[in-house]
């Protein structure tokens, strides 16, 4: 008994952080209807901050709190009016998804170069030993931090449900036209719950530095389940976050020490989808459900791209004479070959992508867990169970398409934000189902002894040939999907993005099509994920996880969503320059995080849609010779 | 009271209305006519702030607020109403009378204030803890309206405030605002319903495709052919005391282009 009460003080701890989070999520919602991925990794620059200042600057660590929290949110409020309010104020939601994806990478990255790698602690803010009482044990911290939570909830309770200033916050939330129409001005409210977040995640950083050990990319991890505790406890509800965030606390927590630590967020994660599915808005739901997302009406819109009916069939030749005769030939024995490998391998998954996003609207974070069904599945066949590669890339598909399946069914009413959130909640679940099932998948070290891919004997071993294997596959994958695109079903696809109830009048079978969508997106990242791990005859839980999710939506991004041939640059961009620029390696989060927002921003039909022009001009050069014969 | 001149303003730089050039006397109504997407809303909301002008001016009270931004035309008393409503739907009604008070400061959106103007519409007085959203149209019109005079307007941009409602409610807002013009608010009136809203007005003001193409006395506007055939129906629309004019208006329209073959 006495051990489970230690327990839940744990997950109240735990859950105080959580509830912190997504305090800030809510706040952010609250104000400008969106969802802020950063916050996390508020909380991670302020606490490395504190630590340099305690280490190198023998700083009292309250003291120097205090300035990482102000130093913080000077931080958010230059990223702020840098980034999130104008991308407010041109992006739909889905896409502040996406540039706030790019703001955490662009935190954590700058954290890598500024404290590097290393994992650090503060020292408590009020002596080591902890307090005993009744035979229980409470680190002083822990009540700092209860103490913290419990006056952040109260301040902001009052703040938004009692002050002018709060009733502004929802107006702005509600509808931003009208807000500013009664004299609020928009933008400034925007920044300042942007600031406010950032500084509560600030606080929350110092104060929990000292009963846990951060490095650069642990903001990630709050970032997520700050998230998932702001949509346990219904999103923009107050009372919901702090409910939600003890709630995933002490289960977690408990899970942990009676069934298994590695699955604790397993369960957690699966507490979010069975909320997501049956009670979407939340535990605590904040006013009434809105019929329709108002701020998605005027804001969606992208650059139609259109390579012409007689240019497209030029410009296909060339490409398939690039891919199967240039590319080989020129990188040939060069260390370039091994990432041109991969940038195909990847392409294939970033194309499922492309389809559900790009062409049928739909957001997912979840990616690359279905690579890691497809990779996981054929490899353990072929390792365990001695069964051909073809073979395990076919169950890993077969695989993936019922769990693309049961993922579509359950998510078929969620759109925008939720679906987003229940597609990471995959992804993350398939994550922790990697890592905890150690007997079959080999753990965290990953799974040894993968044979490369063989068809009939034939084996795939020399980088040439596996070139060619994924030339094949991207090839036979490309052409399908062209078709199908410019066919009826793309612009069903592309309809339902725009306005799914506008297509349901037209008689779109929606959520077939969305099922369909769902399919072909999860069978690509499942083939591409069995290909990767035949590729490097070993596979690990973090070659295929959340954080490539991330990156191939950035990959997507800044190739150009929505043009099936365009992430090819995103992908070759972020795969090859690492490569190339080796020594600075430590620059590379820091680089994808800012190519996403920069692209998300400015050039939302990214490096495709800057081409196209060109490409255009190029195919008609091309073709001009031959519209003089007759 | 308010003076427009030779204001272009538009879309990401491409100009919807050009040239424009109005003025609204104070205790004046004036009528702005024209059809879909000629560009009365476009003016309304470059007259508010909500889009920046491209050329001209704009002044309010003597001052000249071509670069103000909302906030600060609200302060000064220029309320826009905007078309469609926009109410908040997640706030309740007295939370949405009170924002319209947003920049009188605290002391000044006391509860009896929201109260005092939420008197003046019957169909909000004992709705006061309902969601926005849960209002019929012709409430949250009225709330739309009601949340204007919170600001203590001494303008008001009424944008198409009769849009989609019942004939009887039609009625009460324009009752509505010849009472607002009574107590000495001016009112720019922007409607598709030519006939009731010239016939309220002082003013009248016909901008097509952007430009204005007429403007003088109300009734000058009202008796000048060509508007009585475009934009009051060619029987004059007496039968139904001028409801639905602009539709049969807009119907001749059409019917003397497809003659016309164009």
């Amino acid at each position: 008994m006495l051990e489970a009460v230690q327990i839940v003080i744990g997950g109240v701890l735990q859950g105080c952080i959580f509830a912190l989070l997504a305090i800030g999520f809510s706040l952010v919602h609250r104000v400008a209807s969106a969802i802020n991925l950063a916050q996390g990794a508020f909380c991670i620059v302020a606490a490395l901050l504190t630590a340099t200042l305690e280490q190198s600057y023998d700083v009292p660590v309250m003291a120097g709190g205090l300035v990482a929290v102000a130093v913080t949110g000077c931080l958010a409020a230059g990223l702020g009016a840098a980034v999130f309010v104008p991308g407010l104020r041109r992006l739909p939601t889905s896409s502040m998804f996406i540039l706030t994806a790019g703001l955490l990478t662009l935190l954590e990255g700058g954290s890598l170069v500024i404290w590097g790698s290393q994992s650090t602690t503060l020292s408590s803010f009020s002596g080591e030993r902890p307090i005993h009482l009744a035979g229980l044990l409470v680190p002083t911290q822990g009540l700092w931090l209860v103490g913290l939570t419990l006056v952040v909830t109260l301040v902001q309770g009052v703040l938004l449900a009692r002050t002018r200033a709060g009733r502004a916050f929802r107006a702005c939330a509600e509808n931003p036209l009208a807000a500013s129409l009664m004299g609020i001005g928009v933008g400034r409210m925007q920044l300042l719950s942007f600031v406010l977040a950032a500084a509560v995640g600030a606080l929350g950083g110092v104060v929990m530095g000292p009963i846990t050990s951060f490095q650069f990319d642990t903001g990630r991890m709050y970032t997520i389940f700050g998230f998932i505790a702001a949509v346990i406890g219904g999103i923009g509800s107050p009372l919901g976050a702090v409910a939600g965030g003890l709630f995933l606390g002490i289960a977690t927590q408990l899970a942990a020490a009676y069934v298994s630590s590695l699955f604790s967020n397993a369960l957690a994660l699966v507490l979010l989808l069975a909320v997501l599915v049956w009670r979407p808005s939340g535990l605590f739901s904040a006013g009434p459900t809105r019929r329709q997302d108002v701020r998605d009406e005027p804001r969606v819109q992208r650059a139609v791209i259109r390579i012409g009916r007689r240019q497209g069939p030029v410009l296909a030749v060339i490409g398939a004479v690039l891919l199967f005769a240039g590319v080989p030939w020129a990188l040939q024995g060069s260390g370039l070959m091994s990432s041109a490998i991969i940038t195909l391998i990847v392409f294939v998954s970033v194309l499922g992508l492309d389809v559900l996003m790009g062409y049928a609207g739909q957001v997912s974070l979840g990616q690359a867990g279905f690579m890691a069904i497809g990779g996981y599945t054929a490899s353990v066949l072929a390792v365990q169970f001695h069964l051909p590669p073809l073979l395990g890339t076919l169950v890993g598909l077969a695989i993936s398409l019922l769990a693309a399946t049961v993922m579509a069914l359950g998510t078929m009413r969620l759109r925008g934000l939720y679906l987003a959130i229940a597609t990471l909640a995959f992804g993350l679940l398939v994550d922790s189902l990697t890592v905890g099932l150690e007997s079959l998948t080999g753990g965290p070290s990953g799974l040894v002894g993968i044979p490369p891919f063989s068809v009939a004997g034939f084996r795939f071993d020399t980088p040439l040939r596996a070139y060619y294997l994924m030339a094949f596959v991207l090839a036979v994958a490309l052409g399908l999907l062209a078709g199908g695109m410019r066919g009826s079903f793309g612009r069903a696809l592309m309809a339902i993005r725009a306005d799914p109830l506008a297509a349901a009048a037209l008689g779109i079978n929606v959520p077939r099509h969305k099922l369909a969508v769902f399919c072909i997106s999860a069978g690509l990242g499942s083939i591409s994920g069995s290909l990767y791990a035949f590729y490097f005859q070993f596979l690990s839980p973090e070659m295929v996880g959340t954080p490539l999710s991330l990156q191939m939506l950035a990959m997507l991004v800044v190739g150009g969503e929505g043009t099936l041939f365009g992430p090819l640059f995103g992908v070759a961009l972020l795969t090859l320059l690492p490569t190339l620029f080796q020594p600075l390696a430590q620059f590379k989060t820091l680089g994808s995080g800012l190519l996403l927002i920069v692209f998300s921003l400015y050039l939302p039909s990214g490096i495709f849609g800057v081409l196209s022009g060109d490409l255009r001009l190029l195919g008609g050069r091309l073709i001009a010779p031959l519209r003089v014969l007759p | 009271m308010l003076e427009i001149s030779g204001l272009a303003a538009g879309y990401d730089g491409r100009a919807v209305i050009s040239d424009v050039s109005l003025t609204v006397g104070a205790g004046e109504i004036v009528a702005l006519i024209g059809a879909n997407g000629a560009g009365k809303s476009t003016l309304a909301r470059t007259v508010s702030g909500l889009l920046p002008a491209l050329a001209g001016r704009i002044t309010f009270q003597g001052q000249d607020i071509t670069q103000a931004n909302p906030a600060a035309r609200v302060r000064a008393g220029l309320i826009h109403v905007p078309e469609g409503r926009q109410v908040f739907a997640g706030l309740t009604v007295a939370e949405n009378i009170e924002l319209g008070g947003y920049t009188l400061g605290a002391g000044e959106t006391s509860f009896e204030q929201v109260r005092a103007v939420a008197a003046r519409f019957e169909a909000l007085a004992n709705r006061m803890g309902a969601y926005a959203g849960n209002l019929s149209g012709g409430q949250q019109q009225m709330l739309a309206i009601a949340r204007g005079l919170m600001a203590r307007p001494r303008l008001l941009i009424l944008d198409e405030p009769s849009l989609g409602l019942a004939p009887s409610l039609v009625a009460e807002i324009f009752r509505l605002v010849g009472q607002l013009r009574d107590q000495g608010i001016a009112i720019l009136l922007s409607e598709q319903n030519a006939r009731m809203s010239l016939r309220i007005a002082d003013h009248g003001v016909v901008i097509e495709n952007g430009r204005v193409v007429l403007s003088g006395a109300a009734q000058a506007v009202l008796d000048a052919p060509d508007i009585a055939a475009r934009y009051l129906g060619l029987d004059g629309g007496a039968a139904v005391g001028g409801m639905g004019g602009s539709f049969r208006a807009r119907f001749a329209d059409e019917l003397r282009r497809t003659a016309r073959g164009d």
